[in-house]
């Protein structure tokens, strides 16, 4: 379980609040030059188990800009009794408030499941991205598609109404390798972008990386790459000109 | 008497216009992702499966014998699930036309149809109307989207008729799968998996030379 609060102190945002309780912890926030707070999520453990459910709950009060990471991917482990591993996410973001979340990327190990819930609740005036990215398995192993199920609903809304959806569920079979579905590809990315102006140039890479408008209004990317890092490039350059058109804010700069 | 009603319904040539739509196939054939008859079934049965079948099916399920809220609650979810622009205008607009077509034809019936904006919703709401069963409805839909897009893949493949209509029957099993968990799915199970199809479906409307609208 991890909640945490963030808010402005003194003009610069702040870990207000904190519950951590192991496996998920953060590591000490610190400040971008920017002035957007930096906090990483920490699992010390070999990855999520079977049965195992994670609990984050987010809180950005007005004024406060919060880039929250990963510090490694989330390995997904097998789960010998088929109980998948669930993980619910809760942000809540005031209006005047920014939050970017861009976990590293999920890998479901050989027979484990894995099913994620993510709610973003939105003032209007707020602003919230998030970028995700899948791997098959362990690629650079040769296991692919060795899973049993992975599942991930995400939610946007902004003042009560859903401006984003995505909803995804994957039992790999026969034609999980069908063009269309995964293709011959081993990566895949989602994301979206919600506040600020409408972006005049929506980022695309042929091939690799799309994006439009959702019913709601919401920028949304999917990406497919048979290679991770073209997928991670793709996505990084995406998330720079979106957040400078949407929100004339300049790309991040995290060192690892 | 249905069945005359369904099978005109679910016809080709009813005029709904969703021959212009590929939504994302011609993108993949003109990249030569999907270039054999092997490709194409393969396609036609992982969209049953992973994509079309698993979201428009359900929701053409979950339409039938609806009441008006629930109606506009499923035509809100498809807004929202189709993420990729073309696509969901595509639906909306091919829904309006097949109740501009239904209403031509059986006009005391479709007077009393609730509102519904998508084709799946209103093909639902439509089989109820005119007194097809629940699951012939949903076994006509599915069947009128695998001939459609089979039958779309001749324009844009070097496949005659009779290859494209094999793979349609090769995609059988994936048909009835689909058509089965449609019939017992609730609006939480309305997911999909296509993220090739959807990078695909976005650069449709930048091809140099198109043939279809989506």
């Amino acid at each position: 379980m991890l909640h945490l609060h963030f808010g402005v102190r003194g003009g610069r945002t702040a870990l207000l609040r904190d519950t951590q309780k192991a496996p998920l912890m953060v590591i000490r926030p610190f400040e971008l030059p920017c002035g957007t707070l930096m906090v990483f999520l920490v699992n010390p453990t070999g990855g999520v188990l079977g049965g195992d459910h994670a609990e984050i709950r987010v809180t950005v009060e007005a004024g406060a800009r919060v880039l929250i990471l990963t510090q490694s991917a989330t390995r997904v482990q097998p789960s010998p009794d088929e109980r998948p591993a669930t993980q619910d996410i809760r942000f809540q973001v005031a209006a005047g408030a920014r939050l970017e979340f861009h976990p590293e990327r999920t890998i479901p190990f050989s027979g484990s499941a894995f099913a994620q819930t993510l709610t973003a609740e939105l003032e209007e005036g707020a602003q919230f991205a998030l970028t995700e990215t899948l791997a098959s398995g362990r690629v650079q192993t040769g296991e692919r598609l060795a899973f049993a199920a992975f599942e991930s609903r995400v939610q946007v809304s902004v003042a009560g109404r859903r401006v984003y959806l995505d909803r995804q569920r994957l039992v790999p079979g026969t034609l999980t390798r069908a063009p269309g579905v995964w293709g011959g590809h081993d990566y895949q990315a989602s994301g979206v972008f919600v506040g600020g102006a409408n972006p005049a140039d929506l980022p695309a890479t042929p091939g690799l990386l799309a994006s439009g408008l959702s019913a709601g209004g919401a920028v949304w990317l999917c990406g497919v790459s048979a290679r991770g890092p073209a997928l991670d490039a793709a996505l990084a350059a995406a998330r720079a000109t979106l957040r400078q058109q949407m929100w004339q804010a300049a790309p991040l700069t995290v060192r690892r | 008497m249905s069945l005359l009603r369904l099978l005109q319904l679910s016809d080709s040539a009813f005029p709904t216009g969703a021959y212009a739509f590929s939504d994302g196939l011609e993108t993949l054939t003109m990249r030569g992702e999907v270039r054999t008859p092997a490709d194409l079934t393969a396609f036609l049965a992982g969209q049953l499966t992973h994509g079309w079948g698993a979201q428009d099916a359900p929701a053409c399920a979950l339409a039938w014998g609806a009441d008006p809220a629930t109606l506009a609650e499923l035509d809100e979810l498809l807004d929202d699930l189709k993420l990729v622009p073309g696509p969901r205008a595509a639906s909306t607009r091919v829904g309006a036309n097949l109740r501009r077509a239904a209403t031509h034809l059986w006009p005391d019936v479709v007077s009393d149809l609730p509102a519904t904006r998508h084709h799946a919703t209103t093909f639902g709401a439509l089989g109820h109307a005119l007194g097809m069963p629940r699951a012939d409805t949903v076994t006509a839909f599915v069947s009128g989207w695998l001939l459609g897009r089979a039958t779309s893949a001749t324009r844009l493949m070097k496949l005659g008729g009779l290859d494209a209509q094999r793979c349609a029957a090769h995609c059988d099993g994936a048909a009835q799968a689909c058509v089965h968990a449609a019939l017992h799915a609730t609006p939480d199970d309305l997911f999909t998996f296509t993220p090739h199809l959807d990078v695909a479906a976005s650069e449709q409307p930048g091809l140099d030379a198109r043939l279809f609208q989506t």
